[in-house]
């Protein structure tokens, strides 16, 4: 998986007031983990899935690992 | 059992049949591929599809070699074969058989030579002795020669003329225009020798692999034939005993002058398999067919028969042409599943069969989308000419895929928690609470949802009509968790209404939707279902001239209605009392389609949802009219302007305050309004909802983020959980003035950017989702 698109302006964790902070983050799906670069809160670990991951990346390989 | 009953018996619970076994026997049963009555019915087998293909492109030189190279004789074919083909010819249910001896002819006439191929070298050497001249032994040289066999030719007449005198079998014309033609063909190999004016002796024999003999002929001992007892094979046909290392074959005789070439062929084979192993293996029987082969409407019908002679190859390519290549493709060209697939239908079965398997090896390719994109509409099965069953394979496909945790749950975890929302909710109500009932109106769970007034317009004239005998029953049939796959939840189902049944006293049961019908139909004999088409249309219904509607509509038959041909009647008549023009359904004529809801194929295949929304959509410009909310609804949310059967009967105006839903959130809605109406407005009762927090969160959403939820299933109340819980306890990213939240709710993480208008409202900038997890996080799941 590629990098996040870079950010426009910074991602704000409500809660803990401060900034999310990029970090390798796992994700699983049908038994398959993989991990990727996203914003996460330092203290809460909120994780940020833009929309546009989602449709880049995330999507296909959802539809692979089903077909698998 | 009647044909209607028999379907209705194994549509969903009464798969007994031992999975695997019961798969193949449907595959052996498939039509396609399998021999075609012309050529099951001719006893060489002639290859007729091939050659009459070729022949109908100009391709008269590999027509004519194919056709040489299997009649082996092909004088005697071409001119006397009696058309074993033409009398089974499919063709003549249309108009008249092809006229393959015609055709035979021709090419026999073309002057076409077989090429002789390289024999061998195994059988160089190797010696064949034929004794007498006759059609079997003459078959049986050729093909021995052609292999690179040696062929010695014994015949006690003096000479080739006279040989005729002995063959009491065959006519002096099929004699001296056939055979006599034909043994030109045996002179052409050198290794073929021919004596005339001896007697066959076995004392005199060289090492022959095999001896071929009338029956009448004389044992080395002496005997007659007839006499040996223990022949190492003996059929109808022929006599083999073995002999110090040589084969001897007793020809019996055989009438047809076809069958005694087909008679030689098998010698053939035998005398080679025993040349190279020196063991007698037994000739296959021919097969037959005995099923109705079908005819496609594919195929072009349009030519008519010539009149022979046929002498010029134009005439010869436009007869072949006449041939419907016999194959049947009924179910491929019926139904979009297997159309899309492009594959020959055995092969469907050979590819779920990988998903009947209960352990499956790393390398069997399970095709899941397939398995999950059927329909569940029974017209595979309704098509074919011997019943072979695709939808009931899927179906316990994907009872063992969910049975061994190898379904992705969210193929059908939106349309489960629906069910379980509509069951959580559902009751059985009787008027005045009496004990029992005459009728149970069984509308489903869809047709409320819909548009509540469709069921209240219904059950009050149901009351009317039958003196508030009538109950209600709003749970669901079961379809959605057989679909699913789910066993268990789907017996769970049916048991439940099979005692709701029976305490209410065996009612009759009304349903408004076919595919409960079926479903509850098939939960028990005993239950006696109708349709509340054929109540209106057997009481002299009047529908509400408001109702009305202009103009000519399509009839779209849900699918389910195929084992109910009366309710398509009791509709058709309900719409020509009412003086409304319809047309049919173009489609596949006589036979009601899947509109693409069934089975639950959104999500799992998404791609074959929208394929066959479109075919269907635009097979006419009219607008459409249906008796399944399902169906309706399907069509209208892809743009078609369509009506249910309900509005044109009652009026939908009285009631204002409900509206058709226009998407999956509006139909929670409705679902709940029905409920809170039928209790408070037809049975004067209170209704004890309860609003959850979540609900009194109001948003702000555009068209194009309703389109967006409903292609993701997200209903407004997973946006008001997101929001209620991000804003309870502040789970939310900002950035740019709005913010971020997720939740995991069913088997999705629905993501939502929004703003804040004040306290309680909303304003909906996005809405995603995805399927993967964010494992090690534990705080937002809903």
């Amino acid at each position: 998986m590629s990098d996040n698109p870079s950010i426009k302006s910074p991602l704000f964790c409500e809660r803990c007031k401060q900034e999310l902070e990029l970090k390798e983050v796992r994700l699983e799906y049908l038994g398959n983990t993989f991990s990727h670069i996203f914003p996460q809160c330092p203290t809460c670990h909120f994780v940020y899935i833009s929309e546009e991951i989602v449709e880049s990346k995330i999507k296909e390989v959802e539809m692979l690992l089903e077909e698998k | 059992m009647s044909q209607a009953a028999s379907k209705r018996k194994d549509i969903c619970f009464s798969y007994t049949v031992e999975d695997g076994a019961d798969v193949f026997e449907q595959k052996s049963r498939c039509l396609h591929d399998a021999t075609p009555p012309c050529i099951a019915a001719c006893p060489i087998e002639m290859p007729i599809r091939s050659i009459l293909s070729k022949l109908e492109s100009g391709d008269v030189d590999r027509a004519a070699l194919e056709f040489l190279d299997k009649a082996v004789l092909p004088a005697t074919i071409a001119q006397f074969c009696e058309g074993y083909c033409e009398n089974a010819c499919v063709r003549t249910r249309l108009d008249e058989p092809i006229k393959m001896r015609e055709l035979e002819l021709f090419l026999y006439k073309g002057g076409y030579e077989l090429p002789k191929k390289r024999p061998l070298p195994i059988n160089k050497g190797k010696r064949i002795c034929i004794v007498g001249i006759s059609i079997v032994g003459l078959t049986c040289a050729l093909l021995m020669l052609r292999k690179g066999y040696s062929v010695d030719l014994i015949e006690p007449s003096e000479n080739l003329e006279s040989a005729h005198d002995e063959l009491s079998s065959i006519s002096k014309d099929i004699f001296r225009l056939g055979v006599l033609e034909d043994y030109r063909l045996l002179q052409s190999y050198d290794h073929f020798f021919a004596t005339f004016g001896k007697s066959f002796d076995f004392k005199n024999t060289v090492n022959y692999e095999a001896i071929l003999l009338p029956h009448d002929h004389a044992l080395p001992s002496g005997e007659p034939s007839d006499k040996q007892d223990n022949a190492d094979y003996e059929d109808s046909l022929f006599k083999a005993i073995q002999q110090e290392g040589t084969l001897l074959v007793y020809i019996k005789d055989v009438n047809d002058v076809v069958e005694q070439i087909a008679l030689g062929k098998e010698i053939s084979k035998t005398i080679d398999q025993f040349a190279k192993h020196k063991i007698i293996i037994a000739p296959r029987t021919r097969e037959s067919i005995s099923a109705q082969f079908p005819i496609s409407d594919q195929v072009k019908k349009e030519y008519s028969a010539v009149v022979p002679p046929i002498t010029m190859l134009e005439v010869a390519s436009e007869e072949a042409g006449r041939c419907l290549q016999c194959n049947c493709d009924l179910c491929m060209n019926a139904c979009t599943l297997m159309k899309q697939g492009r594959m020959d239908p055995p092969y469907y079965i050979v590819e779920a069969q990988q998903s009947l398997k209960t352990q499956r090896r790393l390398h069997d390719k399970l095709n899941i989308r397939r398995v999950c994109g059927c329909n569940q509409c029974g017209l595979c099965r309704e098509i074919c000419p011997t019943d072979v069953d695709m939808g009931s394979v899927y179906r316990r496909s994907r009872e063992i895929m969910q049975a061994t945790n190898e379904m992705p749950e969210v193929f059908y975890d939106f349309w489960l928690r629906d069910l379980a929302d509509n069951e959580e909710h559902a009751f059985v109500m009787t008027p005045d609470s009496r004990e029992t009932v005459k009728y149970l109106y069984f509308p489903g769970c869809h047709l409320g949802s819909s548009n509540p007034n469709y069921v209240l317009q219904s059950y009050r004239y149901l009351l009317d009509q039958f003196d508030q005998d009538v109950a209600i029953d709003i749970h669901c049939c079961g379809a959605e968790a057989i679909w699913a796959g789910k066993q268990d939840m789907a017996c769970g189902i049916s048991n439940r209404f099979l005692d709701s049944w029976k305490s209410l006293g065996h009612p009759i049961v009304i349903t408004a939707c076919s595919s409960c019908r079926k479903y509850l139909s098939a939960i028990s004999d005993a239950i006696h279902t109708i349709s509340l088409w054929e109540v209106l249309d057997s009481n002299l219904f009047l529908p509400d001239e408001k109702s009305h509607r202009e103009g000519t509509l399509t009839l779209f038959d849900p699918c389910s209605s195929r084992y109910f041909p009366q309710e398509q009647q009791a509709v058709r008549s309900l719409l020509e009392k009412s003086g409304v023009e319809f047309a049919d359904f173009p489609g596949v004529p006589d036979h009601a389609l899947c509109c693409g809801f069934g089975g639950l194929i959104y999500p799992a295949n998404p791609k074959l949802f929208f394929e066959i929304l479109q075919d269907r959509t635009s097979q006419s410009d009219l607008p459409y009219l249906t008796y399944c909310a399902n169906c309706n609804d399907a069509f209208l949310w892809w743009g078609k302007d369509c009506n249910h059967l309900m509005d044109l009967l009652f009026d939908m105006e009285s009631k204002k305050h409900f509206s058709h839903a226009k998407d999956i959130s509006d139909r929670r809605k409705n679902r709940r309004a029905l409920r809170r109406s039928i209790r408070e407005d037809i049975f004067m009762g209170a209704d004890s909802e309860t609003i959850e927090s979540h609900e009194s969160i109001h948003l702000i959403l555009t068209e194009e983020m309703r389109r967006k939820m409903m292609s993701q299933l997200i209903l407004d109340s997973d946006i008001q959980r997101v929001i209620e819980q991000a804003e309870r306890f502040n789970n939310r990213v900002s950035r740019n003035g709005f913010f971020v939240s997720y939740l995991m709710i069913g088997a999705v993480t629905v993501w939502v950017e929004y703003s804040v208008i004040d306290e309680n409202t909303f304003d909906v900038r996005n809405v995603y989702s995805h399927r993967m997890k964010i494992t090690g996080d534990q705080q937002h799941v809903g």
